[in-house]
C-alpha cells in the first residue's frame, strides 16, 4: 500500500465499520438498512484501493443498486412505519456476536503476525490491461464451470419462486 | 493469458454427460409442461423415471471407461495450477447412483398419488432432476466454489419441494425453517471455505491438500476456524446433531415424496461433500478433526434416537431416526480420518459409507413409501394410528414395511445389519470400541420405536377399511424396497463390490 | 509531487466544477426548450414574458425556488426527508466524470498564476475526469443508485401519494435496468473495452458510428438499431419520462414521490432528473452515435471533412468541434425525448411491466445473440 492508500484505507474502513455498528443497532429497519448502504459502499472504496475496479464496481451496482433497494421494497411493503415500535435486543446477542467477534479477530490475528498471508495475488498482474479484462479470462478460463453452473442454480430458484407464487393465487 | 478456448471446453465436457442430460431434461421437461402440459401430467414421471436411467447408464460407463473394468479417474476443468474442478472416479460414480435411486423412488412415490397436491406436475419433477444434478456436483466436484454451487442446487430445489404445498401450514413452516437455517449453514460454510482459502492460498481441494503437505507449522488456528465452521455447514446439510432443528418440521411438512427425497438422496449428498471434502483436502489432518466428528456421531446417534421415540408421527419419527443414521455413517468417516495412512482401514471407512447409503436408501424410500400409500382423500396416513391393522389391508406391503423397520434397526437377514457390521467394524477398527458400543446400544433404542409401528400394523385392529388399492407405480417402489433390502441382507456380496468403487477416490 | 498534486487533485477539481457549472446551465435551458417545443406542438407560445421570448425564464424559476419556503411534513422522517433529494442528486453529477465531452486533449503551457506568483507546470487537460478502464460499468453502478433518492423520499415523506410513487419507481427501475444493461452488452463486445473513451475510439478505429455497424456489409442491416431502440425505451424508463412517468403521474398521484417536496430539496430533485436526462442523451451518443465525432464520419469521403472547424487553432480547434458535435448529437436525442412526452399518452402500471418483462428483455437476450452470432460469422 503506498502512503496516500494507507490514510485512504483507515478512513474507509473507519466508515464501514462504523456504518455496520450503526446498522445493528437502529431500531428503524429503514435507517439499518442506509446504514449497510454505506457500509457496502466503503468496502467497495477499498476494493478500489486495493485495484480491484471491477470488483468494486460489481459490489455497488449489485449490491447497493440492486438487492438494498429490493429489501427497501420489502420493508416497506411488509412494514408500515411505526416510530418507536421496535426495542434494541441487548444483553445475550451483544455478548454472542461480541465473543465470535474475538475469537475471529484472535484468529485472523494470530495467522497474519505468524505468517504473511497465503493467498496475496499479484497486485502488478493486476494492474496491467486493467482487471476486468483479468476477471474475465480467470472466469472462462478457469472457472467456467461454477460459472456455467449458476445458471441451473438461478434457473431453479426462478422456477420455485414462480411456482409458489402461482400456487398461491389459487391456480 | 489465454482465454476461453471452446475445444478444451468441449472436450471437458464430455466427462459430464449425466449431468448435462439430466439439466437438459430439466429445462425440456418445463418447457414441455408450459407447451403440452396434460400429456406431460401423464407420462412426465415415466419420462422422468426413463431419464434417471439413461443418466445411471452414462454413469455406470464411467465406471467401466477404464481399462479392464477399473474406473478412469479423470479429471475436468483444471484451475490456474492444474488442479481439476471436476473429477470422475469411482467414489463418484458410487455416490451418483446412490442419488440416481433416491430420486427414481421419489418420482415412483409422486406419480398416480391419488388426489395430489401436486407432486405430479412438471415442476416437481423438474426441482428433482435438477436437484440431483447439483448433487453430482458434489460427488464429483473437487472445487469449493463448484461444490458450493452444487449444494445451493441442491439446497434451494430442496426448500421448494418442501414448501411445495403453499396452502398447508405446516409445509410453510417446514420450508421457512429449512430455508433460514440452510441459508445461515450456507453462510457459515461460505466464511470457513474463505478462511481455508486465506490460510491455504487454493480454493481447490487438491490445492489446500498440496499447500498443507508443504507445511505443518502455523496457520492452524485460522485453518482450524475455517474447518471447524465448514464442519457446521455440512452439518447442517446432512442434519447431524445439534444441527438436526430443521429436518422433523421439514420431513413433515414436506409432501411424503419430497420427504423421502431429503432423506435419501439429499442426505446422500450431504455426505457425499462431507467425505470429498474432508479426505481429499484434510485427509492429511484427519487425526485433528476426526474427535470433532466422532462428538458429532455420539450426539446425532443419541439425540435422533432417543427424540424418536416420543414421536407419534411416523414422518417425524423417521426424521429423528434418519438423524441417528446420519451418526452412524459419520462413523465411516471417522474412521478414514483415523487411519492414519493405513490403507486397508481407510478404504473400509469409505466402503461402509458408501455401502450404508445404498442400503439406508432402500429401506427409507421403502417406509415413505408405505406412509404415501395411507393417504386418503387428501388426508396424509402419517400418524402411528393410520398405520392401525395394516396387514389386513395390505398384506404385502405390510412384510415389506416390517422388512425396512428391521433393516433400519439392523436386525440380522435384513440389509441393515450388513450396513451396520461393515460402520461399527470400522469404527473398532481404529479402536474407538466406545463409540461402536453406543452405536450398537442405540440400535437397540430404535428397535423399540421401529417396533411401534410394527405392533400397529401387525397387532393392533384397524378400523375394519377394505383393502387398499395400490398405484401401479408406488406399489413398484416397494416392491423394489423390500427386494433390495433382502436380497442385500442375504448375498450382499454384489453391492460391497460395487461400494468397493467408492474407495477409488482420486489423489486421495 | 507538486506536479502531481496539481495534476491528480487540482486540475480534477477545475474540470468538475466547470461540469457541474456548464450542466446546470444545460438543465436550465433544456426545460425552457422542453417548454418551448412542447408549446409549439400544442399550438401554443410557451414562456414569453421573462426576457424575449421567454429567454430568461429559467433565471426567474432558479430564484423563485431559492425563495420558496422549505416544508417538511410532520410525520416525515426529518433525516431521511432532507437526505433523499442529496443522495438523488450525487449519483447523477458523479455520472459525468466518465464522460468523454471531446477526444482532443488541450496542451496547457506552464504558466503563473499572477498575484500569488504561483507557477504552474505544463499541463495536457483531458475533456473526461476520469477515463476509467471499467467506465461504462462505473455508469452503471452509480446511476442505479438514483433510485435510493426516490425510494425514500416516498417513504420518508410518510405520505400515500408519495410512498406509492417510490414504489412504482423503485419497481420500474430495477425492471428497466435489466434490458438498459443488455442493451449495452452488444456494444461492449463490439468495442472490447468499457471504457467509454475506448468505445468512441474503437467506432473511429471501426470507419463507422456503432449505430451503422453492418456485419454482412449490406446497408440498412443494421443490428444496433435495436440496441439503441431498447437502450433509449430504457433509458427513457429509467429517468421516469413520459411515456413512463408513473411515479409521479399527476393525475393519480398528485406528483409521485416529490409530492411532499418544496423549495431547494425540489429543485434538487428537479435538477437530478435533468442531469439524468442529459446524461442517458450522452451515452447514447457517446455509445451508439460516435461520441465526438463528426455526424458525417463513415460516409466516405466525408469522414475527415467536419473533423476541425477551427485548423487556426490546432489541437484546441480539434477539441471544439469534436465537442461542438456531441452537443448536437446530446441536443437531439433530448428533442426525442421530448417529443415523446408531447406525444404519447402514458403507459398503465401493468403494461409498463409487461413491456419491460415480457418485450424488451427477450429482445436484448436476442440482441446480444445476433450481435455476437454476426460477430463469430465476421470472424
Amino acid at each position: 500500500m503506498t502512503e496516500v492508500s494507507l490514510p485512504l484505507f483507515l478512513v474507509f474502513a473507519a466508515v464501514g465499520v462504523f456504518g455496520a455498528v450503526m446498522m445493528v443497532t437502529r431500531t428503524q429497519p429503514v435507517h439499518s438498512a442506509l446504514y449497510l448502504v454505506l457500509t457496502l459502499f466503503s468496502v467497495a472504496a477499498i476494493y478500489v484501493l486495493l485495484h480491484a475496479e471491477f470488483l468494486a464496481v460489481v459490489q455497488i451496482l449489485v449490491y447497493a443498486g440492486g438487492i438494498m433497494v429490493l429489501f427497501l421494497f420489502v420493508i416497506f411493503l411488509v412494514r408500515p412505519p411505526v416510530p418507536g415500535e421496535a426495542r434494541w435486543h441487548g444483553g445475550r446477542h451483544v455478548l454472542l456476536s461480541a465473543g465470535l467477534a474475538v475469537i475471529l479477530a484472535c484468529a485472523l490475528g494470530w495467522h497474519f503476525l505468524e505468517s504473511a498471508p497465503a493467498a496475496a495475488g499479484n497486485p502488478s498482474a493486476l494492474l496491467e490491461g486493467g482487471n476486468m479484462e483479468q476477471v474475465s479470462m480467470t472466469l472462462f478460463r478457469y472457472y467456467i464451470l461454477p460459472f456455467e453452473t449458476v445458471s441451473i442454480l438461478l434457473l431453479v430458484s426462478m422456477i420455485g419462486a414462480i411456482a409458489l407464487a402461482r400456487k398461491g393465487e389459487g391456480v | 493469458m489465454a482465454g476461453f478456448d471452446p475445444a478444451v471446453f468441449i472436450e471437458n465436457l464430455a466427462w459430464m454427460k449425466p449431468e448435462l442430460l439430466l439439466a437438459g431434461f430439466g429445462l425440456l421437461l418445463l418447457l414441455a409442461s408450459a407447451t403440452v402440459p396434460v400429456a406431460i401430467r401423464q407420462v412426465g414421471g415415466w419420462l422422468t423415471l426413463a431419464v434417471l436411467a439413461v443418466a445411471a447408464f452414462l454413469v455406470t460407463a464411467q465406471l467401466s471407461a477404464g481399462s479392464g473394468g477399473t474406473v478412469a479417474s479423470t479429471g475436468a476443468f483444471p484451475d490456474i495450477a492444474g488442479n481439476p474442478a471436476f473429477v470422475v472416479d469411482g467414489f463418484a460414480v458410487v455416490f451418483k447412483l446412490i442419488f440416481l435411486l433416491g430420486a427414481a423412488f421419489t418420482v415412483l412415490m409422486s406419480m398416480k398419488y391419488p388426489d395430489t397436491d401436486g407432486e405430479d406436475s412438471a415442476e416437481f419433477l423438474a426441482l428433482v432432476v435438477f436437484s440431483v444434478f447439483g448433487m453430482m456436483f458434489l460427488a464429483s466436484g473437487t472445487g469449493l466454489i463448484t461444490i458450493y454451487i452444487g449444494l445451493e442446487t441442491m439446497a434451494l430445489a430442496g426448500y421448494l419441494l418442501v414448501g411445495f404445498r403453499v396452502q398447508e401450514k405446516r409445509a410453510n413452516e417446514g420450508a421457512v425453517k429449512y430455508f433460514v437455517l440452510g441459508a445461515l449453514a450456507s453462510g457459515i460454510l461460505l466464511y470457513g471455505i474463505s478462511l481455508v482459502y486465506g490460510a491455504t492460498g487454493s480454493i481447490n481441494l487438491y490445492g489446500i491438500a498440496a499447500s498443507l503437505a508443504g507445511d505443518d507449522s502455523g496457520a492452524a488456528g485460522f485453518l482450524g476456524l475455517g474447518v471447524v465452521l465448514m464442519l457446521v455447514g455440512i452439518g447442517f446439510k446432512v442434519a447431524a446433531v445439534p444441527f438436526h432443528m430443521w429436518a422433523p418440521d421439514a420431513y413433515e411438512g414436506a409432501t411424503t415424496p419430497a420427504t423421502s427425497f431429503l432423506a435419501t438422496a439429499a442426505k446422500a449428498g450431504a455426505f457425499a461433500m462431507l467425505l470429498r471434502v474432508f479426505v481429499t483436502a484434510f485427509g492429511d489432518r484427519g487425526a485433528d478433526w476426526a474427535p470433532l466428528m466422532i462428538l458429532l456421531a455420539a450426539a446425532s446417534m443419541t439425540v435422533g434416537n432417543i427424540a424418536a421415540l416420543r414421536q407419534d408421527n411416523v414422518k417425524r419419527m423417521l426424521a429423528f431416526s434418519s438423524v441417528g443414521h446420519a451418526g452412524y455413517v459419520l462413523m465411516g468417516l471417522i474412521a478414514v480420518g483415523l487411519s492414519g495412512g493405513d490403507a486397508a482401514i481407510r478404504a473400509r471407512g469409505l466402503l461402509s459409507v458408501a455401502l450404508y447409503l445404498f442400503i439406508y436408501t432402500f429401506a427409507t424410500a421403502g417406509a415413505f413409501a408405505l406412509v404415501a400409500l395411507l393417504r386418503k382423500n387428501g388426508q396424509p396416513g402419517e400418524m402411528l394410528d393410520d398405520f392401525n391393522g395394516l396387514v389386513k389391508r395390505h398384506p404385502v406391503a405390510s412384510v415389506c414395511m416390517l422388512l425396512f423397520l428391521l433393516s433400519l434397526a439392523g436386525i440380522p437377514c435384513t440389509a441393515g445389519f450388513i450396513g451396520k457390521w461393515w460402520l461399527f467394524g470400522a469404527a473398532i477398527k481404529v479402536n474407538l470400541v466406545w463409540l461402536a458400543v453406543v452405536a450398537v446400544l442405540n440400535s437397540v433404542v430404535s428397535l423399540y420405536y421401529y417396533a411401534r409401528v410394527m405392533v400397529a400394523i401387525f397387532i393392533r385392529d384397524g378400523d375394519g377399511e377394505s383393502k387398499i388399492q395400490v398405484p401401479l407405480p408406488l406399489s413398484a417402489a416397494i416392491g423394489a424396497a423390500g427386494l433390495f433390502t433382502l436380497v442385500i441382507g442375504v448375498y450382499p456380496q454384489p453391492f460391497i463390490r460395487l461400494a468397493r468403487y467408492a474407495v477409488l477416490m482420486m489423489g486421495a | 509531487m507538486k506536479e502531481q498534486l496539481i495534476q491528480y487533485l487540482a486540475v480534477p477539481m477545475l474540470q468538475i466544477a466547470a461540469i457541474i457549472g456548464v450542466m446546470l446551465l444545460c438543465v436550465m435551458y433544456l426545460v425552457l426548450w422542453e417548454r418551448k417545443l412542447i408549446a409549439f406542438m400544442q399550438v401554443r407560445m410557451g414562456p414569453m414574458r421573462v426576457g424575449y421570448h421567454g429567454l430568461l425564464q429559467p433565471i426567474a424559476d432558479v430564484v423563485k425556488l431559492l425563495l420558496k419556503e422549505d416544508v417538511v411534513p410532520k410525520a416525515a422522517d426529518r433525516w431521511v426527508h432532507l437526505i433523499s433529494p442529496i443522495i438523488l442528486m450525487i449519483p447523477a453529477l458523479a455520472c459525468f466524470a466518465v464522460i468523454p465531452f471531446t477526444g482532443t486533449s488541450f496542451e496547457v503551457g506552464a504558466f503563473t498564476i499572477p498575484l500569488v506568483n504561483y507557477d504552474v507546470p505544463a499541463l495536457t487537460v483531458t475533456s473526461w475526469v476520469a477515463d476509467l478502464n471499467i467506465g461504462l460499468l462505473y455508469f452503471l453502478a452509480i446511476s442505479s443508485l438514483g433510485v435510493y433518492g426516490l425510494v425514500l423520499a416516498g417513504w420518508s415523506s410518510n405520505s400515500k401519494y408519495s410512498m406509492l410513487g417510490s414504489l412504482r419507481s423503485a419497481a420500474q427501475m430495477i425492471s428497466y435496468e435489466v434490458p438498459l444493461g443488455l442493451s449495452i452488452v452488444a456494444i461492449l463486445m463490439l468495442s472490447g473495452t468499457a471504457s467509454l473513451v475506448g468505445i468512441v475510439e474503437a467506432q473511429q478505429e471501426a470507419g463507422h458510428w456503432w449505430l451503422f455497424w453492418a456485419p454482412l456489409g449490406v446497408p440498412l442491416l443494421w443490428p444496433q438499431f435495436i440496441g439503441l431502440f431498447l437502450y433509449f425505451v430504457a433509458a427513457v424508463a429509467e429517468t421516469n419520462r413520459a411515456p413512463f412517468d408513473l411515479p409521479e403521474a399527476e393525475t393519480e398521484l398528485v406528483a409521485g414521490f416529490h409530492t411532499e417536496y418544496s423549495g431547494m430539496k425540489f429543485a434538487f430533485m428537479f435538477l437530478a432528473e435533468y442531469l439524468n436526462m442529459i446524461l442517458a442523451a450522452l451515452i447514447v451518443s457517446v455509445l451508439f452515435l460516435g461520441g465526438w465525432l463528426p455526424v458525417t464520419f463513415g460516409i466516405p469521403g466525408l469522414s475527415e471533412l467536419f473533423g476541425n472547424f477551427l485548423p487556426f487553432l490546432g489541437g484546441a480547434g480539434a477539441a471544439i468541434t469534436g465537442f461542438f458535435w456531441l452537443a448536437l448529437k446530446v441536443f437531439l436525442v433530448l428533442t426525442v425525448y421530448l417529443w415523446l412526452r408531447a406525444t404519447f399518452p402514458r403507459y398503465r402500471y401493468d403494461q409498463l411491466m409487461s413491456l419491460g418483462w415480457k418485450w424488451l428483455i427477450p429482445m436484448g437476450l436476442a440482441h446480444v445473440m445476433v450481435t455476437a452470432l454476426f460477430m463469430l460469422l465476421r470472424g
